[in-house]
């Protein structure tokens, strides 16, 4: 290294060892697996923090509103991969008003022009117009990977622009969006010459894709590994579409549903037995249970299985997940029932994720027998179990004590009760004894999900228990305001919180205004709160933003409101940028 | 994090016990706006301990409300039991309860109070538990104000808009043992993605064959026809909306739910415009005034499965319902040429 040793001694020093070229330190922080870590690294010196920035190739940003696009291209200048996420999650449920902003042109604009190497990016709850679309790729050379994931606002006259505009794709990810359907046939836009893609996800789109245009698609992208397809796909298009691309490791069925013709059948079940290298399967919408066996030989190399959408029951469904031995995660509707997941317990020992969906969720009452048993004896039996989201409509405390004893390596723990407030349906006690045993013995958890009858002694054992809980979401729950303190005055590393229904006033929020700002966010909908607490939490706390959301059709603006008046919605986040200009007339930035 | 709110007592005003004064809830019967508003005393077996000392720096009231549900076995309830309200008398949609009987609740967000009378049985054991709570402190602030607040806080939902008669339960049953096909009228619960609900519409829980006369999958079946969402998008806002058709029974009360679900779109648009709050709505109400008839700036067309596209309101309600699948707000200069002809016709009507 030699650089500044003019004062040769004569045993020869080396330079201080912080004395380095940037290089050396960009290569070392290249070792660094977690952003948290380079921003750690970052953060020490000035030196680091001009060798981290400068050669960060990833950025995620997961609140759009927390730092403007031109500063993150400021400060990050060589990215290549930028994701970046916009509305809370409550937006996925209709609680956030569809106008309420995440423009994704702002993001693009500024990548256009300061970031014109990126390769990738994806996109989250975010509103994506075609002319966003068209702008990405019309601006970036290399574009390679586009990710779009909850999404809204564009068409296929915006895939259309994709496929026309970029020559070297790998991966076009739409994974729920809601697409406009202009009847663009897009997917014919994808040059003859055009070779290079590796993943191909369209299952949300809903309008009708030309089968041999796909075909030639496939048949030409020799690196094809996954590929989902929509609805419209019938059962037959998916045997001839399989033959063309054996190597297939991710597929998503199309509509899986036809009457059955043993002609249909063998061909499914030849194509199929030609897919050497599946792994993952998805899809299956009205999946027709004489058609599963077609599947058979493909169950023992399966790692991922997401049933969600397949409203099939019965013993087919039953028999087929349990050949699939080496399930790593399985994501099936309630209609798998109690005995069905006692089979998936005893024969998909390597289970880590697992997710049960309801299959009528705004019925009232019980339609399918899926209780607190089917989740204890998958806890029971499969220790590898660390992620669990579960509707049902009946819980125990002695069910969740008895989970949280088998398995203490959850890492994400939800509970959906349907009806809110159902308390224990044996001790009609509420589930705090039960949640306060998860999060006491799962050290490991960052997301919980709460629900059922609960008062505030669970916020307390959560508060006080829950040291790596990043995300929590709270409904229906609480008597006081001392269930929110206990929360917000605990839980060392929490970053979101969302709370809807809850009795949380004014007093919790700013008795512990000051946390917010180590949070990413907070949401409060339906609680007790009153504008005059959120105008003193913005005076209080500056660099957090403020959004207090009401009904439209109110009228009045918020500024004629007294700080008596209560607060419909409540939305917190630390932001660096200052107030966003692009609310609607129904948000206020306080 | 780890400062505790005690040192902050101090600053933050002290909750006054005003609970033990008036203990009155308000409670709002039929699902109407502000009107016939009942006070009922609950009944109260409070505890005399009612401690101020300073937990975690929060006055502490102990309190046994609860909002009481006419007719139910509330009354009887002696002991305490924690409120489950919200402040009742903050939100007004908390307080709308449906009469035993099921009245219908216009608002969309209500429903969770609709099973506190599950809780019944359940309040009994709490006490226990209510004392390793400590203190607990009820929010009641605004109370008095209830009557004054409008409605407007509830934004209407079309998923939800009027849903059916809200959960009618025995009172005395723990598990609350709703009508077959009853909506919980909650918006955004339970947290299902949208498209979950057309899922089951559109398919109707295929069995294996043995099991297809079994009764509980012709019962499925049946709860499973609901009406779907169907899209509807506006002319010049990228976001589509969804709506639900069935909630509605004339063409009027679908215009105005149109209003509802685009409104906010056009305010975001318009803000730059130096309107004052008064002007604004007054723009807005001309922008979708005469959806139906033609007259307005923008007219509302409607698209059947095959994609031919009618304007809104020739067609008898129930037959409009059962074959549209989508809805569009156009642009009335905008419209095709056949259309035209129609808005004319029926503009000089």
């Amino acid at each position: 290294m030699g650089r500044g040793g003019s004062r040769a001694a004569p045993a020869a020093a080396a330079p201080p060892w912080h004395v380095l070229p940037d290089e050396v330190w960009e290569h070392a922080f290249s070792f660094l697996p977690a952003d948290s870590d380079r921003g750690a690294a970052a953060a020490a010196c000035r030196s680091w923090l001009r060798a981290e920035r400068r050669s960060r190739r990833r950025l995620a940003v997961a609140n759009c509103y927390a730092a403007s696009p031109q500063d993150a291209v400021d400060r990050f200048p060589a990215v290549r991969a930028v994701e970046v996420k916009g509305k809370p999650h409550f937006a996925d449920f209709g609680l956030v008003p569809p106008a309420w902003g995440a423009a994704a042109a702002p993001w693009v604009a500024a990548a256009a022009d300061g970031w014109p190497l990126v390769e990738e990016i994806s996109f989250k709850r975010m509103v994506v117009t075609d002319d966003c679309l068209e702008m990405i790729a019309a601006s970036f050379r290399n574009f390679q990977v586009l990710r779009l994931v909850s999404c809204e606002g564009f068409s296929t006259a915006g895939l259309a622009a994709i496929a026309a505009g970029c020559r070297n794709l790998r991966e076009l990810d739409l994974q729920e969006n809601e697409i406009e359907d202009c009847s663009i046939h897009w997917l014919s836009l994808f040059p003859e010459s055009f070779t290079s893609l590796v993943t191909l996800n369209f299952s949300c789109l809903e309008g009708d894709v030309n089968i041999t245009v796909l075909e030639r698609l496939v048949t030409r992208c020799r690196n094809l590994k996954t590929l989902k397809l929509n609805n419209a796909i019938p059962l037959d298009k998916l045997a001839n579409l399989l033959r063309k691309a054996p190597q297939i490791v991710e597929l998503g069925t199309g509509r899986f549903s036809a009457d059955y013709h043993p002609d249909l059948f063998s061909k499914l079940e030849a194509a199929f037995a030609g897919c050497k290298s599946l792994r993952r399967l998805s899809g299956a919408w009205d999946a027709v249970p004489e058609y599963l066996p077609a599947f058979y030989c493909v169950c023992e190399g399966l790692t991922s299985l997401n049933l969600s959408y397949a409203t099939v029951r019965g013993p087919e469904l039953i028999k087929f997940i349990s050949r699939c031995k080496n399930l790593q995660l399985l994501w099936v509707m309630d209609l798998i029932e109690d005995h069905g997941l006692a089979v998936v317990a005893s024969s998909c020992n390597k289970l880590q994720e697992l997710r049960v969906f309801p299959s009528a969720p705004f019925d009232a009452a019980e339609q399918v027998s899926l209780t607190e048993r089917g989740l204890v004896d998958v806890s029971a039996s499969c220790p590898m179990l660390e992620s669990v989201l579960y509707f049902c409509r009946r819980m125990t405390n002695e069910a969740l004590i008895t989970i949280a004893k088998n398995r203490p390596n959850f890492t994400c723990f939800r509970l959906c009760i349907i009806e809110p407030h159902t308390p224990d349906y044996t001790t009609h006690q509420p589930l705090d004894a039960g949640f306060s045993a998860i999060v006491e013995s799962c050290k490991g958890l960052r997301r919980l999900s709460v629900s059922g009858l609960l008062t505030d002694s669970v916020f307390k054992s959560i508060g006080a228990h829950a040291d790596r809980l990043e995300m929590l979401s709270i409904a229906f729950a609480g008597n006081s305001d001392l269930g929110l303190h206990y929360i917000l005055s605990g839980c060392k590393s929490l970053k979101k919180l969302e709370i809807r229904d809850c009795p949380f006033g004014d007093k919790p929020l700013l008795a512990n205004a000051a946390k917010l700002e180590t949070m990413r966010s907070l949401w409060m909908s339906t609680c007790s709160l009153t504008l005059g607490a959120c105008r003193q939490l913005a005076r209080k706390m500056p660099r957090l933003s403020v959004e207090v959301m009401n009904d439209p059709r109110r009228g009045c603006p918020l500024d004629s409101l007294t700080d008596e008046s209560p607060v419909e919605t409540l939305y917190v986040y630390r932001t660096i940028a200052g107030p966003r200009s692009d609310t609607p007339a129904c948000v206020q930035i306080v | 994090m780890e400062e505790s709110s005690g040192e902050r007592a101090p600053s933050t005003p002290q909750l006054l016990n005003l609970i033990r004064d008036e203990r009155e809830w308000k409670v709002i019967r039929e699902a109407e706006d502000g009107g016939g508003s009942s006070t009922t005393t609950s009944p109260d077996a409070e505890e005399d301990d009612y401690k101020l000392e300073l937990k975690l720096g929060l006055p502490g009231a102990q309190d046994d409300e609860r909002t009481a549900r006419p007719g139910e076995e509330m009354e009887q309830q002696q002991e305490g039991c924690t409120a489950l309200s919200l402040g009742s008398g903050c939100f007004p949609s908390h307080s709308k309860l449906a009469t035993s009987t099921g009245a219908t609740t216009t608002g969309a967000k209500r429903g969770f109070l609709a099973t506190v009378g599950a809780k019944a049985e359940g309040c009994k054991q709490r006490q226990e538990d209510r004392e390793e709570c400590g203190n607990e402190l009820l929010t009641l602030g605004g109370e008095n104000m209830a009557g004054e607040r409008k409605k407007g806080c509830c934004p209407p939902s079309s998923s939800h808009g009027s849903a059916a008669a809200g959960p009618v339960h025995s009172s005395s049953s723990s598990n609350p043992h709703l009508t077959r096909g009853a909506v919980l009228p909650v918006v955004g619960w339970p947290p299902v993605r949208s498209f979950r609900r057309n899922l089951t519409n559109a398919s109707s829980f295929k069995q294996s064959p043995e099991q297809q006369n079994d009764e509980a999958c012709d019962k499925a079946k049946q709860t499973c026809k609901r009406s779907p969402l169907i899209k509807i998008n506006m002319d010049g806002i990228p976001i589509g909306r969804k709506i639900n058709l069935s909630a509605y029974d004339n063409y009027q009360k679908l215009s105005s739910a149109v209003e509802d679900l685009f409104c906010g779109f056009l305010e975001a648009a318009q803000k730059d415009l130096a309107c004052s709050g008064v002007g604004k709505q007054g723009a807005e109400e001309k922008i979708f005034s005469g959806l139906l008839d033609g007259t307005g700036e923008y007219t509302l067309i409607c698209e059947d499965s095959e994609g031919d596209r009618t304007l809104v309101g020739d067609l008898p309600w129930n037959v409009f319902v059962s074959t549209t699948k989508r809805l569009r707000v156009t642009k009335s200069s905008e419209l095709p040429h056949g259309l035209i002809k129609t808005v004319s016709e029926r503009a000089d009507n």
